[in-house]
């Protein structure tokens, strides 16, 4: 069991002027080296707020790290200096984003983009890098890699361009690669395109693989582990088969029942009822309790901690034992 | 349920491209390129099929928002593309659209009792006053919000909100035919199952009929009885949705229902990945549109358009091998 | 799913209810689009402080009657060129007229030019703007290169020349107006793309599209949710062009092509500099009409910055 990335406590918040927004309250959780774990929420809870600060990508102001330690490789990314964060973005950790439309500099060419980061952090000269992007593009799965590499990205389709930041983003071969929402812009037939590309490196270049996404069917495929938050906090965290077989806090259950092809044919879609809470005003004690229907008073007025149920299933919920799916 | 309202043949809709200081045309975007169906009362057909397949560009110009290029939509035996203009009018009051995009969709600046009730005045079926003010109230209520609701302003709202009250606008002038074009895909999960329930209570309260246009192919096998499936502005297969789902003919249908990742970790999907990207729908291969990613493709598919024909019990397809 | 049916009932039953998150949300205040832009407009100090500049000059210019108990054309040629004491706080010009009425009525004159010809630039601007952006097409084609046209005269030449042909066979206090025009005339094109631009995206915006849906009228659509979206841009773009209005004509008028003496404008106030004597020793007569102006003019871009962060949904 090597850990290779562990956070603990953290919290991220943004000062803004209508009050404090504590988008991250308190996330623990730890990355097996080679494995991939699914962070699962809706919008707004805080998924990729948290991979940014594993970055130190949080614009400050109004965004800051009040509290924690994330622990990559041994070291404390909270802690060290700009330019040693600077080295470990895109060298040992790389990210991808959602949109391929913009994560991707219109002004240079594919190659380029790719070359920067071999040139910056690998010390390859530039015929080296160049050699080094065309096999990483072929790597990826596009044809034709020795012409793609002189093309700008808006000759490339919005699959091309997400296996175009994914060869970016593996360049480097790190250790973590973050995809905060890889497939959500694209369609299903790329999104099984680009899932099984990220299963093929992960498995060739041992990678693990923070995955961020709000679709249960991707996580489900290709988690090892997931983590479920809502509202800037971790609500259940389990070994994948665990958590879909056995799913524990109320938000995850409902989740699941809202989900069409979870729920046999001819049944009517459970929902929850109302919205997630406004993070300026969130809700006393527990915090998914006003959509909660199996809210107690003891869920309005305290907080519940993450606790262990069974062996590496953690849930954050008064009555875990007894509620289920 | 047997009587089709709507009947819509070889609807073709090509948008021009054109170029240059003096906009010359250089060619047709074909976003909708021949497709035939019928619906029936009190039905929800499905249409999927991925981006710049054509499936929001054939809802809108069965209400007639785009001129179609050619084709026939005939509802309730009323030719609705060649409608005079008060016969439209008539015709807007029974086929309504409810959008994708729950921001945009809503006038920033019109509260929702206005919202709702514009078309109502528009249409003479009531004046301003308590009577109005009461269907609205009705109507809304109806969609999950509250009385209190009727003079907020879209900005108010959350997305599941504003989607109610896109769907309470279209609501109000009582139609018995919806264009829902992703009505749910800018929503969260846990919102969408909320609206996914409207529309299917809706439909069972007043029999309305749904054109579902959606993506997410778990929403459509939902909420569908019958499904289209939509490649580069062609039908490709039409079917009742178990006989779709469980036996699908068409290698595009087949391939994107493999796609869809299943949220089970313990089950395994045979999944069959397609070769390369969507072709332009500006200059779409010849022959089957499908067959440059088709793994059976032969020769004769380079060279004709297979025809979109019946396997028996309704279940259409437009492959040549298909069986 | 064990005991799902039951769940499912008890689920039915919550959805009939309002979605509502917090209880008294029925007597939450309803946020018009008008108080939400005040509100937002109220948190920029800098602009609140601009408005007040403002109205504190238009103010002193409307109650210049008032204010002062001079005549700005009655001469006095017993007192030429005084220095400022207290019967004439800032002293007198060269025929006895005291200056701070000449620079009080100036104002007058300065900021009626500049929104007089805003409100020329607005109604041609928004005019033609609107029908490029609903008709498109060949209309579009025409009026926009029409735009085109005008926005690459030269405005400084052109308004010299206009004003040289026409202004010497005009009196001076009709000169006013001539200015206006030039400024007004020469100043839409931009708007008018702005309009264009804006009437062009929300043409596209699905609530229009859901408006023709609903088999609302074209008049009604352009009516009430066109015209209603694009007020708060034309607000805006008005309120800063009403600056440049402002220091064009005190660039003409400083020029002395625009409006000429004896009428006063700060612009031909600060004419007086052109002296060398006067900018050297007399400091009185061409620092306040330019301080004038610089107010003027900063309280005014001050005030537009602010409506346009209020204005705009995306800044917060």
């Amino acid at each position: 069991m090597d850990k290779l990335l562990e956070v603990k406590d953290l919290k991220t918040y943004f000062y803004t002027d209508d009050g404090i927004v504590k988008a991250v309250d308190g996330v623990n959780f730890s990355v097996e080296s080679g494995k991939t774990i699914g962070i699962v929420g809706e919008s707004g809870c805080g998924k990729s707020i948290t991979a940014m600060s594993i970055l130190r990508l949080i614009p400050d102001p109004p965004g800051k790290i009040v509290n924690g330690e994330i622990f990559f490789n041994g070291k404390d990314l909270t802690k060290v200096s700009d330019e040693e964060i600077r080295h470990i973005r895109g060298n040992d950790i790389s990210m991808i984003f959602q949109e391929p439309m913009t994560s991707l500099n219109p002004v240079f060419t594919v190659g380029d983009q790719i070359m920067e980061a071999l040139i910056l952090h690998q010390k390859l000269s530039e015929e080296e890098a160049r050699k080094k992007a065309i096999q990483m593009i072929k790597l990826v799965g596009i044809p034709r890699a020795d012409k793609i590499v002189d093309e700008y990205p808006h000759q490339l389709s919005g699959g091309m361009r997400q296996r175009v930041m994914i060869a970016m983003a593996l360049s480097c071969q790190p250790k973590l690669l973050i995809a905060d929402e890889p497939t959500t812009a694209l369609d299903v037939t790329i999104q099984a395109q680009i899932l099984e590309l990220m299963n093929e490196l992960k498995n060739k270049l041992n990678t693990s693989i923070m995955l961020i996404t709000h679709d249960l069917g991707v996580v489900a495929e290709m988690s090892d582990h997931v983590i479920v938050m809502y509202s800037g906090k971790v609500v259940e965290d389990a070994p994948v088969e665990e958590l879909f077989k056995n799913p524990r806090h109320p938000y995850t259950i409902g989740l699941m029942n809202s989900i069409p092809s979870l729920i046999g044919e001819g049944k009517r879609l459970e929902s929850i009822k109302g919205a997630v809470p406004n993070p300026l005003y969130l809700p006393k004690g527990c915090y998914f309790h006003p959509r909660c229907k199996f809210a107690t008073d003891e869920c309005r007025n305290g907080q519940p901690e993450l606790r262990e149920i069974a062996s590496g299933h953690k849930v954050s919920c008064f009555r875990a034992e007894e509620v289920g799916r | 349920m047997s009587e089709a309202i709507l009947e819509v043949k070889n609807l073709k809709k090509h948008f021009p491209i054109y170029k240059g200081a003096f906009r010359r045309k250089v060619g047709d975007v074909k976003a909708v390129d021949g497709i035939s169906f019928k619906l029936k009362a009190g039905e929800t057909l499905g249409l999927v099929g991925e981006s710049g397949c054509g499936k929001s560009t054939t809802g809108r110009t069965i209400l007639k928002l785009l001129d179609p290029t050619e084709g026939s939509v005939k509802y309730k035996d009323k030719d609705v593309l060649n409608a005079p203009k008060d016969e439209m009018l008539k015709l807007r009051r029974e086929m309504q659209i409810v959008f994708q995009d729950p921001y945009s969709s809503l006038n920033p600046r019109m509260t929702v009792s206005q919202i709702v009730g514009e078309a109502l005045i528009e249409h003479k079926l009531y004046k301003k006053g308590k009577e109005l003010d009461e269907y609205i109230t009705e109507v809304i209520t109806r969609c999950g919000l509250a009385k209190y609701h009727m003079n907020r302003y879209p900005h108010e709202f959350s997305g599941g909100q504003r989607q109610r009250i896109g769907i309470a606008r279209a609501l109000a002038l009582n139609p018995s035919f919806i264009v829902a074009d992703e009505p749910v895909s800018a929503l969260d999960v846990s919102i969408q199952s909320q609206v996914i329930n409207l529309l299917t209570d809706l439909q069972k309260e007043r029999g309305i009929s749904y054109l579902f246009i959606s993506h997410d192919l778990g929403v459509v096998k939902y909420i569908s009885h019958r499904i289209g499936v939509m490649y580069l502005g062609n039908l490709v297969e039409l079917s009742e949705k178990n006989a779709l789902f469980d036996n699908p003919k068409h290698p595009y249908t087949q391939a994107l229902l493999s796609a869809i990742p299943i949220p089970d970790p313990t089950k395994k999907i045979n999944r069959i990945l397609l070769k390369g990207d969507i072709p332009s729908p500006a200059n779409p291969p010849s022959g089957c549109k499908f067959h440059t990613r088709c793994r059976y493709a032969k020769d004769i598919c380079k060279e004709q358009v297979p025809e979109f024909r019946d396997l028996g019990g309704e279940h259409f397809v437009a492959c040549h091998f298909a069986k | 799913m064990e005991g799902g049916e039951q769940v499912t009932e008890k689920n039915l039953e919550i959805e009939k209810k309002p979605v509502n998150m917090n209880n008294n949300e029925a007597e939450q205040e309803i946020l018009s689009p008008w108080k939400m832009f005040v509100r937002k407009f109220k948190k920029n100090k800098v602009s609140i402080v601009g408005l007040i500049i403002l109205i504190i000059m238009i103010l002193s210019a409307l109650l210049a009657p008032i204010l002062t108990p001079y005549d700005p054309y009655e001469m006095d040629y017993s007192k030429i060129n005084e220095p400022p004491s207290k019967e004439h706080w800032l002293g007198t010009d060269e025929v006895g007229r005291d200056y701070l009425t000449r620079i009080l009525y100036g104002g007058r004159v300065s900021m009626k030019v500049g929104l007089f010809a805003v409100i020329i630039e607005i109604i041609i601007g928004a005019l033609i703007g609107g029908l490029a952006g609903y008709y498109g097409g060949w209309v579009d084609n025409i009026l926009m290169r029409f735009s085109e046209i005008v926005m690459s005269f030269p405005f400084l030449p052109l308004a010299i020349t206009i004003s040289a042909v026409i202004g010497t066979k005009v009196e001076p206090q009709r000169r006013m107006y001539i200015v206006m025009m030039i400024i007004g005339f020469l100043s839409w094109p931009g708007l008018a793309r702005m309009v264009r631009g804006q009437i062009l995206s929300l043409r596209e915006q699905e609530f229009v599209q859901a408006a023709r849906a609903l088999g609302i009228r074209d008049s009604k659509i352009i009516l009430r949710h066109l015209i209603p979206n694009t007020v708060g841009y034309i607000i805006v773009s008005a309120t800063l062009g009403m600056a440049g209005a402002i220091m064009s004509e005190s660039g003409l008028s400083f020029l002395g092509l625009g409006v000429t003496p004896p009428t006063p404008t700060w612009g031909n106030l600060i004419q007086n500099a052109r002296e060398v004597y006067i900018l050297r020793n007399r400091m009185w007569l061409w620092l306040p009409p330019g301080v004038c102006i610089f107010l003027a003019v900063m309280s005014i871009n001050l005030l537009g910055d602010g409506l346009r962060d209020a204005i705009d949904p995306k800044s917060k």
